[in-house]
């Protein structure tokens, strides 16, 4: 009888001196399954009356009842938070602390608890000075031309817009002798007919040649664009050092009196899950549509953190959840019906 | 109550590349003195937020955070049509010694993905992987790749490793003050996956001076290929600098010793290729090195380098010497 047995390399021995310093280690993050977002107001309708505050978080509370009923969870009990993200950014006055007491009362009125609040400046700027927005802006990659782009072309956004394809090209730019006066524009992705985004992402107010530091405190950034890291934040995906990009403070009981003041994201609901989420849903009045189409756009440019992706993977594999690889896929919208 | 399950299916398992292609290009940093492990971390810190990794023992070396590249291009086949790729190349920058800089880049290629270019964010969910739209012949692709010849919209991973290179140009840890003449070098690669495969492979020197290595590998020794391409592309240069710098002296007269002497202090207490060589590529390297050599001819110039320090050294005494007794 032969009997045969496969040869088998020998087992490397471990080593017997070791050394690799990360230079980052990633954070293990607690998770919701869901990240609510429980309507959107600009600041001066927040300073308005409260009827129409009111009104929206009445038409909130059922689709939060239903978000709560289909997040996904694998089966265990669904742990969803709610959050809203305090319009500060492009005008900010000065009775915050009345404004955060209408917001609440007039949502807990409405059924909707609101969990965590935000402030979209953040976004930009954190209370401690970090720039936030700027994680954003080195993560973005613009879509390579088509049959063009060999891996040579610089990967920075330097023009402050992003868009999913070719511009269209108009007759005073074409070369007077060719024959086509138009040329349509292109998305590179297209299925069968295009439809061409491009958004703006910030503006620079800085002189030509100035620095980095004067170009970034005088960098105003679009709407879409702190919104694209609100959601990414949500998303656990958008990290500094390996932890959060902005980090949950527990609410001390008493209103600051200015915007800038306030803690990055504020727990306000003690009993809240966590904030961070496998998935996001965001419900807005309508109007809200384009921008958030624009932040989709800018999601769908983010190059992740191969680290922060892996733990977030590995932890819902655990959890027997499936979560979409894309991320824009992470994020879904209800946009309410009729006016604000 | 416990919520529904996902309402799409769980995902097949991600298709694995068949090949992965690499070019890794080396040079001087262009500062007067290495930098410091601490001035490295910071220079090579090139992604807002994310630190460099590094090592300190027996060489200091310190890795940037991944770079990515968008890539639209197409790969040389020696025969049919050249197939289209669509995605994104990883980068990243690797500091030796504090001074000697390379840019590696790479891509796995997965072949016959699709039919036609997708929306962005599918390619953004698999980085550092390109798809291509047409079949191909993965050995075909390993022997067009490592062709190099360039060509209108062929993927160009040296350009790749070159850019990542030049973003320390900027870096202000840097004077742009070496003292040494030296050439950029490319190292191109190219490694077959193939799971149950031994790493089996050769190496080419070619007539323009560049190395080419092609290889079999499983999935799980892609990385550990990816780094000793990247030792044997820091060490081809070394020896090339040395060589080089060696000539030199030979022709510029007067200037000899100083050419020497920056060789020297630059380049003489850096070689150790096995410093960080991954355990399951010492096979590989000590069948290389028993073809190829290069410990003993970097042992061989560098001994070369130093007798003629020495004779020039005892030229200049005696002439010292000799004026002083006219």
């Amino acid at each position: 009888m032969v009997t045969y047995s496969p040869s088998r390399a020998a087992e490397p021995p471990a080593p017997v001196f070791r050394e690799h310093h990360r230079g980052t280690t990633v954070k293990e993050l607690s998770l919701s399954h869901l990240s609510v977002e429980v309507g959107h107001f600009y600041m001066d309708e927040l300073e308005n009356g409260e009827a129409p505050i009111l009104a929206q978080f009445q038409r909130v509370k059922p689709w939060l009842d239903a978000a709560r009923m289909s997040a996904v969870s694998g089966g265990s009990k669904p742990r969803v938070s709610t959050c809203f993200l305090i319009d500060d950014y492009f005008q900010s006055w000065p009775d915050a602390p009345e404004i955060m007491g209408k917001l609440l009362s007039l949502s807990q009125q409405a059924g909707v608890t609101i969990d965590y609040v935000a402030r979209e400046s953040a976004c930009a700027r954190r209370a401690d000075g970090f720039a936030v927005a700027e994680l954003l802006a080195n993560r973005l990659l613009e879509e390579p031309e088509p049959d063009q782009d060999t891996g040579g072309r610089p990967p920075a956004i330097t023009s402050g817009w992003l868009s999913n394809g070719k511009p269209t090209r108009e007759a005073a730019i074409l070369n007077a002798m060719e024959a086509h006066t138009w040329e349509a524009p292109l998305e590179y992705g297209k299925r069968n007919h295009s439809i061409y985004v491009d958004v703006e992402l910030w503006q620079d107010g800085a002189e030509p040649g100035a620095d980095r530091e004067d170009v970034l405190g005088r960098r105003v950034y679009s709407c879409p664009f702190l919104a694209a890291v609100w959601q990414l934040v949500r998303l656990g995906l958008l990290r500094k050092d390996g932890v959060p990009a902005l980090e949950v403070t527990d609410f001390d009981g008493q209103w600051k009196a200015e915007w800038s003041q306030f803690p990055d994201i504020i727990k306000v609901n003690p009993n809240a899950a966590p904030f961070y989420a496998y998935q996001s849903l965001s419900i807005m009045p309508q109007n809200f549509l384009p921008i958030e189409t624009a932040v989709r756009n800018i999601v769908d440019h983010f190059v992740f953190d191969r680290d922060v992706m892996a733990k977030l993977d590995r932890r819902a594999q655990q959890e027997k959840i499936v979560v979409p690889e894309v991320i824009s896929q992470r994020m879904s919208h209800h946009f309410l019906p009729g006016g604000k | 109550m416990p919520g529904p399950l996902a309402p799409s299916s769980e995902p097949a398992p991600p298709p694995r590349p068949q090949v992965v292609l690499g070019a890794v290009t080396t040079g001087l940093l262009n500062t007067s003195e290495p930098l410091s492990l601490d001035a490295a971390r910071q220079a090579l810190a090139l992604v807002p937020g994310v630190q460099a990794d590094w090592r300190q023992y027996p060489v200091e070396q310190v890795v940037s955070p991944d770079l990515y590249f968008g890539l639209d291009c197409r790969l040389f086949v020696g025969s049919g049509s050249q197939p289209r790729i669509i995605g994104t190349a990883r980068a990243r920058a690797v500091l030796t010694a504090g001074h000697f800089l390379q840019g590696s880049a790479s891509v796995e290629v997965l072949l016959g993905a699709s039919k036609r270019r997708l929306p962005w964010s599918h390619y953004m969910a698999h980085t550092g992987v390109a798809e291509s739209i047409n079949k191909a012949n993965p050995a075909d692709i390993v022997t067009g790749f490592l062709r190099d010849r360039p060509g209108k919209s062929l993927l160009d991973l040296g350009n790749t490793g070159a850019h990542v290179m030049s973003l320390l140009d900027q870096a202000p840890q840097i004077d742009r003050r070496a003292r040494l003449k030296t050439q950029t070098h490319r190292l191109l690669w190219a490694a077959h996956v193939q799971e149950d495969a031994e790493p089996d492979g050769h190496v080419d020197a070619g007539d323009d001076g560049v190395f080419r290595v092609q290889m079999s590998v499983t999935a799980s020794q892609l990385p550990d290929f990816m780094e000793m391409c990247e030792i044997l592309a820091l060490h081809h240069w070394l020896l090339t600098a040395l060589k080089n710098a060696f000539d030199r002296s030979s022709r510029t007269g007067p200037s000899a010793e100083r050419e020497l002497e920056a060789a020297l202090s630059y380049l003489a207490h850096v070689w150790n290729p096995r410093a960080h060589l991954p355990h399951a590529m010492r096979g590989f390297w000590d069948a290389l090195e028993d073809a190829a050599q290069l410990t003993w001819e970097w042992q061989t110039t560098l001994t070369r380098v130093r007798d003629k320090v020495s004779l020039l050294t005892r030229k200049a005494i005696e002439e010292t010497l000799l004026k002083e007794v006219l």
